[in-house]
């Protein structure tokens, strides 16, 4: 149902933002028509002013050389009343009465001779004239000639009108051209745009729908921003796989290797009560119930201990411990037992200032345990050393033994889970000591190494990174 | 002594009330939680044992509730998780001490009587005895039958720890955490190794055995 919803908001934005973009093309054309055609037709009107300007001018310069007559003479070799710059001229007395008046043919409409009714005061601006049958109108200019006589030169319009009118009709052709190409290529871009998004839902949907994370989304070329978040995605897709492949075998192997003890445990049980009545017995099989049940119960902690730490979601409480104190005190345990058999633990650690940051728990965990296997892979009477050194970047904790070794071929495998060395099996031990100590250590961003020589003994090393930004859970 | 357990779990709660109850305590039962928050606030109670997961209301809310009317009752809390947030969590509430199922039920009873007598502050005398075996808490002498016994420090503070516990069994991870002060498992027979060679001190010249080893729980310190 939300799904559906949200491919349709994904149409919204994909139609908001072609509008949008469309709109905007359309605005920014339509100021850029209104400011190109503003100049345009007040540059064509100081034009025309211009040459009524130039006329009236030249009437009046010859009115003053030659009086009325001259400026007869002048009209009549004028051919003004013809061709595209057709005028009329009008000559009228002090009293506005007209003299002399002309006009071509086309312009009766326009009633000139009203100008005659108007006070001559308003000739002192620029007089328009409109018909009713006409487009265009007429503008006229009026010059004082004399103290008797006054000069009035019309033109028409119409010219500037049709270059403005094949202006607009142009523009809106052009207009139309470009908001059909604005809203193709703004459907286009936005869609493109929005392409990663798009698969993104559908991988989604995927997800939700079948529960299947193998798909990833698709990269798009060139590197922004929407690229970071599907690779961001995709990361966490690969993640959030391994982690469920990885609880996966989880669940497989803890209950298969639950499934041993809890057999042992059964069989006791069932072996008890086949004579019921000898206390002794039933004692007996209590106690070895209760001995396999905490076994069991240790066992089931380390796995998951493991687990959590090999898929990364193992919670570490990091804070930075002093490495010394910490070993010292650990070792304090270990030397109790290792007094058993005759050894020795020592410790080379000159720096005590050396902390790393670290979960003080697991820390003692992992290094408890290397410690727990030179103990009891040692020889009687010989010694343990756990050597602390720094580099710029590590801290790398080694300790030694002088035990028999670890054959070379087995040493691929000691790191793995529920791994014992077939020569060895008479120690006591789960085979999950080394697997813990490893996921533990790589889940502090640190590595572990190993190296033996049959007959002298065994190096293990773990080795902490001692800032807090190097530990990431790698996957 | 009364005491009030909160479990959901119908086995847990009864097997936690018989054991309690064959240890000479009284004990009160609530299956959920509103329940069990009615009867801490109203009854009145020397412990209370609480689950977490609770139906109705949880556990650390009942803790957090209860302490913040001033209750002072000891409370011991249960959980199924192992997780040291978790804990630390419910320490913080106001929980006085945390216990991961399963568990060990001579543990919960040796972690009971601990806060009871913390809560109770009884005068402790300086010096602790079972049988002829005596510990001085002043002089930090040992004696069997008149006979000085000279003991290391952790085997000083384990014989301490279990005549202070006299007759009643101390689990390894009790063990572990009084003497050592880890909460982890060490995946070492450690406990052993201490429990071995106190004993080699303070039992082995002697014909009445007092340190015995109950198989699959712990150690108790007893006259026979």
């Amino acid at each position: 149902m939300f799904l559906k919803k949200i491919s349709l908001n994904f149409k919204k934005i994909h139609f908001r933002l072609t509008f949008l973009f469309s709109v905007i093309f359309i605005i920014s054309s339509l100021v850029l028509f209104t400011f190109s055609f503003l100049s345009l037709y007040s540059s064509m009107k100081a034009e025309d002013t211009g040459n009524m300007r130039r006329r009236l001018l030249n009437y009046w310069a010859v009115f003053q050389s030659g009086g009325i007559d001259a400026i007869a003479k002048e009209i009549k070799v004028d051919s003004f009343l013809y061709g595209d710059r057709a005028f009329f001229i009008r000559i009228a007395d002090s009293k506005n009465k007209t003299l002399f008046l002309k006009y071509p043919e086309n312009w009766k409409n326009f009633n000139i001779e009203q100008l005659a009714q108007l006070p001559l005061s308003d000739f002192s601006q620029e007089i328009i004239l409109s018909s009713k049958t006409n487009a265009f109108k007429l503008e006229i200019s009026t010059v004082r000639l004399s103290d008797k006589y006054i000069l009035q030169i019309g033109m028409s319009t119409a010219r500037r009108l049709y270059f403005l009118n094949i202006y607009q009709r142009n523009f809106i052709l052009l207009l139309i051209l470009l908001v059909t190409f604005s809203i193709i290529s703004g459907a286009f871009f936005s869609g493109r745009a929005l392409k990663p998004l798009h698969n993104l839902s559908s991988i989604l949907k995927n997800i939700v729908e079948t529960g299947d994370f193998s798909k990833r989304v698709d990269r798009q070329k060139g590197r922004d921003d929407l690229d970071e978040i599907i690779m961001l995605f995709n990361t966490m897709l690969t993640r959030i796989e391994s982690l469920i492949h990885q609880m996966k075998g989880t669940f497989d192997s803890v209950a298969h290797d639950l499934r041993t003890p809890m057999t042992r445990m059964r069989g006791l049980a069932e072996l008890a009560l086949q004579d019921p009545d000898n206390n002794k017995r039933l004692t007996e099989a209590l106690s070895s119930s209760l001995e396999e049940s905490e076994r069991i119960l240790s066992m089931l902690n380390t796995m998951m201990d493991i687990s959590e730490a090999e898929s990364g979601i193992l919670h570490l409480n990091l804070q930075n411990i002093e490495v010394k104190k910490v070993l010292t005190d650990l070792i304090d345990i270990y030397t109790y037992i290792g007094e058993e058999k005759g050894l020795q633990i020592q410790l080379l650690c000159d720096d005590e200032t050396i902390s790393i940051p670290a979960d003080p728990v697991r820390f003692r965990q992992a290094v408890g345990n290397i410690l727990d296997n030179a103990v009891k892979y040692s020889d009687g009477n010989s010694k343990i050393t756990v050597a602390v050194q720094e580099t710029a970047e590590n801290c790398s904790i080694s300790v030694t033994d002088y035990g028999p070794g670890i054959d070379e071929e087995e040493i691929p495998f000691i790191w793995d889970r529920l791994y014992r060395s077939p020569s060895k099996k008479e120690i006591p031990g789960m085979g999950l000591g080394l697997s813990l100590v490893k996921a533990v250590v790589s889940a502090h961003g640190g590595t572990v190494a190993v190296t033996s020589r049959k007959g002298s003994g065994t190096v293990f090393s773990l080795s902490f990174p001692l800032a807090e930004n190097k530990i990431i859970t790698k996957l | 002594m009364k005491i009030l357990v909160i479990e959901d779990d119908e086995g847990i709660r009864s097997f936690i009330s018989k054991g309690l109850e064959e240890a000479g305590f009284i004990t009160d039962t609530a299956s959920d939680g509103e329940e069990g928050f009615a009867l801490l606030l109203t009854g009145s109670y020397d412990a209370a044992i609480v689950d977490i997961m609770l139906p109705g209301m949880d556990g650390l809310t009942i803790i957090e509730k209860v302490r913040a009317r001033r209750k002072q009752v000891p409370i011991i809390i249960l959980s199924a998780k192992r997780d040291v947030d978790d804990k630390i969590r419910g320490l913080q509430k106001g929980g006085d001490d945390y216990l991961t199922k399963p568990f060990s039920f001579s543990e919960l009873l040796v972690r009971i009587q601990a806060l009871i007598r913390r809560s109770s502050a009884v005068p402790e005398s300086t010096v602790l005895s079972c049988a002829d075996l005596s510990l001085s808490l002043l002089s930090h002498r040992v004696e069997r039958a008149g006979q000085e016994i000279d003991l290391q420090p952790k085997e000083f503070a384990l014989l301490e720890y279990l005549l202070r516990n006299t007759g009643r069994v101390l689990s390894k991870t009790l063990i572990m955490e009084k003497i050592w002060h880890y909460d982890f498992d060490p995946q070492t027979n450690i406990v052993d190794v201490l429990v071995s060679r106190l004993r080699s001190k303070i039992d082995k010249d002697f014909d009445k055995k007092l340190l015995h080893t109950i198989r699959g729980v712990g150690y108790v310190l007893k006259e026979d």
